[in-house]
């Protein structure tokens, strides 16, 4: 199993780009992502390791192709994916709707979150026919705010979705998307 | 004003739960879960689902000693409910 190449990567971001109608955006360039940083527990961490989604606009703490700490080309593949789906989400459910239910609904935010989550899990099969674990994925939303009664629901539907990733299922859009790319012009990327 | 409180109960739900929090079903070809709020929350359409050549199906499936219900290829599904 080799990494993709920054060339596969870059490539890759600019399928999905044009698959969506998406852009990035340097987070750090941001005065949206400046002033929403006051709103968040952790601001420095929010700036510097969370890539964040607002309708089409993908805003990003490293340059896709360049590998940067927890952002290896694999994770920057993983990544596109996982926010392409939120922007599915957008799409599907409104800006206004999904918007609300995101912010002030926890609930909502796990059951959104966990789809994402599911991309990664897609991915990953894809890739090497592993899945990451179910509980450990859950756990991460602690960093979204969610609190103990979600998480314990979002390692329930990481199960379930587990357990049709490893039958061979793919469900969500994004990931559609990106494994007939990947199948196409980065095979060599798979174990 | 009926959107904007329609939206506020939304994201504000405190409507009275309808399920046992955790516990998954199958709703026709949906996997959901209850969620934290005692609603119905879907966890994937199996009819979304693609892979393989048979279609897919929501039924009762385990893993790791959790049952939970899930979308398998029709043949993979254990054939009854929890």
């Amino acid at each position: 199993m080799t990494e993709p190449t920054p060339d596969q990567v870059r490539a890759f971001w600019n399928f999905m780009h044009s698959e969506f109608k998406t852009k990035t955006i340097p987070k750090s360039d941001s005065s949206l992502m400046a002033v929403v940083k006051y709103f968040v527990p952790d601001p420095a961490s929010f700036m510097a390791e969370f890539t964040t989604t607002v309708g089409h606009g993908i805003y990003i703490p490293f340059v896709v192709g360049v590998p940067s700490g927890a952002y290896n080309l694999w994770r920057q593949v993983q990544l596109c994916v996982h926010e392409h789906q939120h922007v599915v989400q957008y799409d599907r459910d409104g800006s206004v709707v999904f918007g609300f239910k995101y912010l002030f609904n926890k609930a909502a935010r796990t059951a959104y979150e966990v789809e994402a989550y599911r991309s990664d899990m897609e991915l990953q099969w894809w890739r090497d026919k592993t899945i990451p674990d179910p509980k450990w994925m859950a756990s991460r939303l602690s960093s979204y705010g969610v609190d103990a009664a979600n998480i314990r629901t979002a390692e329930i539907m990481l199960i379930s979705t587990a357990i049709t990733v490893r039958s061979g299922g793919v469900a969500n859009v994004a990931s559609k998307k990106a494994i007939a790319w990947l199948n196409a012009n980065a095979p060599g990327i798979r174990a | 004003m009926r959107i904007v409180t329609l939206l506020l109960f939304t994201a504000f739900c405190g409507c009275s739960t309808v399920c046992k929090i955790d516990e998954t079903r199958c709703n026709a070809n949906v996997a959901e879960v209850c969620d934290a709020n005692g609603q119905w929350q879907r966890i994937m359409s199996c009819d979304e689902v693609e892979g393989g050549e048979e279609p897919w199906k929501c039924c009762a499936a385990s893993l790791d000693g959790e049952q939970v219900h899930a979308c398998l290829p029709q043949t993979q599904c254990l054939g009854g409910d929890l």
